[in-house]
């Protein structure tokens, strides 16, 4: 827990987690509680979780849960899962099964298809969400309260996209990782403190330079990534990372929920349901890779780098296919597979540095 | 009656000569090429130390992973069976055997007859096995037997973020060119195994007395490490742990002829039964 | 103008000192202490050798893991474009460069003047470099060295599984244990390896005139079950195959002091560093 979610802690208000980026913090917000991303960060191992896990189990989940087992998410009121993954499905088995806090939770359910039935049932599910949490905390979710929320957090998009805006310059003012660890703290503290601090943030970005004259530009994606010293590392090599596609970036901000609507609802369901998808969304490829070549192209990126865990199912998919699309366009494109906080620096540092190294090569040939 | 016991792991081949649960004689000797002498030279060392004549040895039985290898045994069994008989036969009031040896790493459950109830086995991954720490040792040129004295002068343990045993070892000679103290690393590769074992051993309902067992275990650090992992007592096998599985086959060579000698066996056998509840 | 390499991995420091198209000076070293320490060390033997103080050097490039801590180094570059560079400027016709060394298998293919244009390296996966051939030669119990030279092919090769270099030991005890030949179980390791080259390669353009650098290129088993495999004939190079990541950082540095191209000469080598 923060100092800052100490403070509110103290002052008596309500703290609720969530996974993943198919959550609406505006519904959990208007029932009067602080959303909280969980984050595999901090975490000292996975000795305990081992137990519950094979070894071919994504290494973020077995992180996670070893800080739940540690008490380390003790201080959360209530808790809402999803189905990202399978391997943090399973999380939700066994986080029944060890019998740890919080008392409440919910498995929220979303489709994996985009279809007007899809956002249908998804409406159906934020609602059973909503009234699940009316019922165990006796607050009564109202559409006007609903719609506050939203306009708060459509803020907190607008801004954090104008941060993100501000890197398609030629002088970069902010690094990768510094956005990382904007976003990691702007998703763990009350959304009014977040906009103060963005707002603050971009007074002071005008007229700084992160950029070195032989740094390459490079779009990141990949999944769970949390680690600002992970980013840092690739920075360090010669990488200057001006967009991503991690859950933890531009998805995060890159439309905004509809306002003044009738059914709040069902703007959250629209907005999160279509909104720029994971890879765990079915026949969505295609405006994947757009996105991709689109911030490739209005970022001035040199090069993609494909990160992701091991034993992500979901991303070795679409990995494989995001090198095919990219090998057509002739973008140089370097994948990485890596363990949640796994070290080996060694290795990542060169082969960063190569890729860079080869980039380089490439355009001074052009 | 004397017996023989053979354990063909995939790091060592060990031999135990036992009369009435005693220990005549035994001999370890490292696998590799010319496998069918080293057997041999392995049974003769052994029979030499036992001080007794070939033709006395009235059962042999053969367990681990090159069981097969042993033509003349009478049976090969599994190497759960005996080393859960071992371990009980020592002691009366263990519950459970943890075993870690060059590749695999065994959790098992002994019931009240000193027979396997539950176990676990690491799946095919090497990192917390004793080729793990045979590398590591290896690469920072401390021996095996010194390990434990390495580990226990150091207060800070470097954790290792790999949870490969090769990249482990990269991981190691970095740090050590770092220049971090070879102790902080003995410590933290320690731990770092110690949480894997523990995380196997989990899997198995272990009971209050666990005892250690297997290569590992000759790292005396090691035991204690393991213990403030799980958060008990674990004690070590009172014989040389990397036998423990071919005196348990020994053990049930033994057993094997009482069954055929009838009372006098199953009597004393009943016995045991009973001071274990 | 004189330019020096200094290449640190995790086992041995390498240096080598050219002048225009001769080099002048070569050393190997287990590593000392720290790469600072080791750097120095090789270094100060491979003035001595040729004869030189440090400020002889006009310019020196660092490489390999260690290449972020060497003082008298005034560039580092990273050891595959150093391989690549190395191994083109010893032989100019090569230009793909497949390195097994003990942590890391890399395939670097270069264009004509010797710069990277791509490259592929090992995961996070140690199956298939030189330390996966050590610890399963160890574990039959035959010199590491040997390996190469005893592989005999059966008439059907056991498959030994790649999921882990050390569990590859599993299928290599499971062998030894129903007590096959021992060459037969060598020729099996050096094809396991051999296979995980062989996939990593693919996924490259592989060029007619390729080299093998790296220990690993001194057993002739596995080169041979490489050239059938992507059907090409090896090159080997001129000299010990270790020193190509430092000679390439040697040429990197000489190009940095005066930005002109390589000489199209041929590489005068001290007898030595010659194999």
């Amino acid at each position: 827990m923060n100092f800052r979610l100490e403070l509110e802690k103290a002052e008596g208000r309500k703290i609720m987690g969530y996974f993943c980026s198919y959550v609406p913090e505006e519904l959990i917000h208007a029932a009067g509680f602080i959303p909280y991303r969980m984050r595999a960060v901090e975490s000292a191992g996975t000795k305990d979780s081992s137990g519950y896990f094979s070894s071919t189990n994504c290494s973020y989940v077995k992180h996670c849960f070893d800080k739940a087992l540690n008490g380390k998410f003790d201080f959360l009121d209530g808790l809402v899962f999803m189905n990202g993954c399978d391997h943090s499905r399973r999380m939700y088995d066994n986080w029944l099964h060890a019998g740890i806090k919080p008392d409440f939770m919910h498995f929220l359910t979303v489709p994996h298809i985009l279809s007007g039935m899809a956002v249908d049932h998804y409406t159906g599910q934020l609602n059973k969400l909503k009234s699940s949490i009316e019922n165990a905390f006796q607050v009564n979710i109202t559409p006007s309260v609903l719609e506050e929320s939203v306009s708060l957090y459509n803020k907190k998009r607008a801004l954090l996209r104008t941060i993100s805006e501000m890197r398609k310059h030629d002088i970069v003012p902010v690094r990768g990782s510094e956005f990382l660890k904007i976003m990691s703290a702007t998703t763990a503290i009350p959304v009014e403190d977040s906009i103060t601090i963005l707002q603050d943030i971009i007074k002071n970005l005008d007229g700084r330079s992160v950029s070195s004259g032989n740094d390459i530009r490079v779009v990141f994606t990949g999944c769970g990534t949390e680690e600002v010293e992970y980013l840092e590392l690739i920075e360090d090599c010669g990488a200057s990372i001006v967009a991503d596609k991690i859950c933890l970036g531009s998805p995060y901000y890159a439309t905004l929920v509809k306002e003044n609507t009738d059914d709040p609802v069902s703007a959250l369901s629209e907005r999160y349901l279509t909104n720029l998808s994971c890879p765990r969304m079915v026949d969505d490829f295609r405006r994947r890779i757009q996105s991709i070549k689109q911030s490739i192209e209005s970022f001035h990126a040199d090069a993609l780098i494909l990160d992701k865990l091991e034993f992500c199912t979901y991303f070795s998919g679409e990995s494989l296919l995001f090198q095919k699309e990219m090998k057509e366009l002739g973008v140089p494109v370097i994948a990485l597979d890596r363990e949640f906080l796994g070290g080996n620096t060694g290795q990542i540092k060169t082969r960063v540095q190569a890729f860079c190294e080869k980039v380089n090569n490439l355009k001074a040939k052009i | 009656m004397i017996t023989l016991g053979f354990d063909i792991g995939t790091r060592y081949i060990k031999a135990c000569v036992v009369r009435d649960e005693k220990i005549m004689g035994y001999s370890i000797r490292e696998s590799g090429r010319n496998i069918r002498e080293i057997i041999d030279t392995t049974r003769e060392e052994c029979v030499h130390a036992a001080g007794v004549k070939k033709r006395e040895i009235k059962k042999t039985v053969s367990t681990g992973y090159g069981a097969s290898l042993i033509h003349d045994a009478d049976r090969q069994i599994g190497i759960e069976q005996c080393l859960s008989k071992a371990a009980w036969t020592l002691n009366g009031y263990c519950t459970s055997i943890v075993d870690i040896g060059g590749l695999f790493i065994h959790v098992i459950r002994i019931d009240a007859h000193g027979k396997p109830a539950d176990s676990c086995e690491n799946e095919t991954c090497a990192s917390g096995s004793g080729k793990l720490l045979e590398i590591i040792s290896g690469s920072m040129n401390i021996p095996l037997s010194s390990l434990s004295e390495t580990a226990i002068r150091s207060s800070n343990p470097h954790f290792l973020t790999s949870s490969c045993a090769v990249f482990a070892e990269s991981e190691i000679v970095s740090l050590s060119n770092q220049g971090a103290s070879k102790s902080d690393l003995i410590l933290g590769i320690l731990q770092s195994i110690a949480s894997k074992v523990a995380g196997y051993a989990d899997r198995v309902d272990t009971g209050s007395g666990m005892v250690i067992s297997g290569g590992v275990a000759k790292v005396d650090a090691f035991k204690t490490i393991l213990g403030k992992s799980m958060n008990r007592e674990i004690s070590k096998i009172p014989i040389d742990p990397q036998i423990t599985g071919a005196y348990g086959a020994a053990l049930i060579a033994g057993d094997m002829e009482i069954k055929f000698s009838g009372f006098f066996g199953s009597f004393k056998k009943d016995r045991k039964i009973k001071e274990n509840k | 103008m004189i330019s020096a390499g200094c290449d640190v991995g995790s086992l041995t420091a390498k240096a080598v000192i050219i002048e225009g198209n001769r080099i002048i000076s070569a050393k190997i070293i287990p590593v000392a202490e720290t790469p600072r320490s080791s750097s120095e060390k090789v270094m100060t033997e491979a003035l001595n050798t040729a004869g030189l103080t440090m400020d002889d050097i006009n310019c020196c490039c660092s490489t390999g893991y260690g290449r972020h801590d060497i003082p008298f180094a005034r560039m580092n570059m990273s050891e595959i474009s150093c391989h690549g560079l190395g191994a083109f400027w010893l032989d100019r016709s090569i230009r793909t460069i497949i390195d097994i060394g003990g942590q890391d298998c890399k395939v670097i293919s270069v264009d004509e003047n010797g710069m990277m244009n791509d490259f592929i390296m090992n995961e996070k996966c140690a199956a298939g470099t030189g330390r996966s051939l050590e610890i399963l030669s160890k574990a039959i119990g035959v010199d590491y060295k040997e390996l190469g030279d005893i592989a005999l092919p059966a008439k059907k090769t056991v498959e030994i599984s790649s999921k882990c270099s050390i569990f590859m030991e599993l299928d290599v005890m499971r062998r030894l244990y129903q007590e096959a030949d021992i060459r037969e179980i060598a020729y099996a390791i050096n094809h396991a390896v051999a296979k995980r080259v062989y996939g990593l390669a693919r996924t490259l353009k592989i060029h007619n005139d390729t080299c093998v650098t790296g220990g690993v290129s001194k057993n002739v088993s596995i080169c041979n079950q490489l050239e059938e495999m992507l059907s090409i004939t090896i090159k080997r190079l001129p000299l010990d195959p270790q020193l190509a990541g430092a000679v390439g950082a040697a040429v990197f540095a000489m190009k940095h002091g005066d930005l002109n191209k390589i000489e199209d000469e041929s590489v005068k080598i001290p007898e030595e560093v010659c194999v």
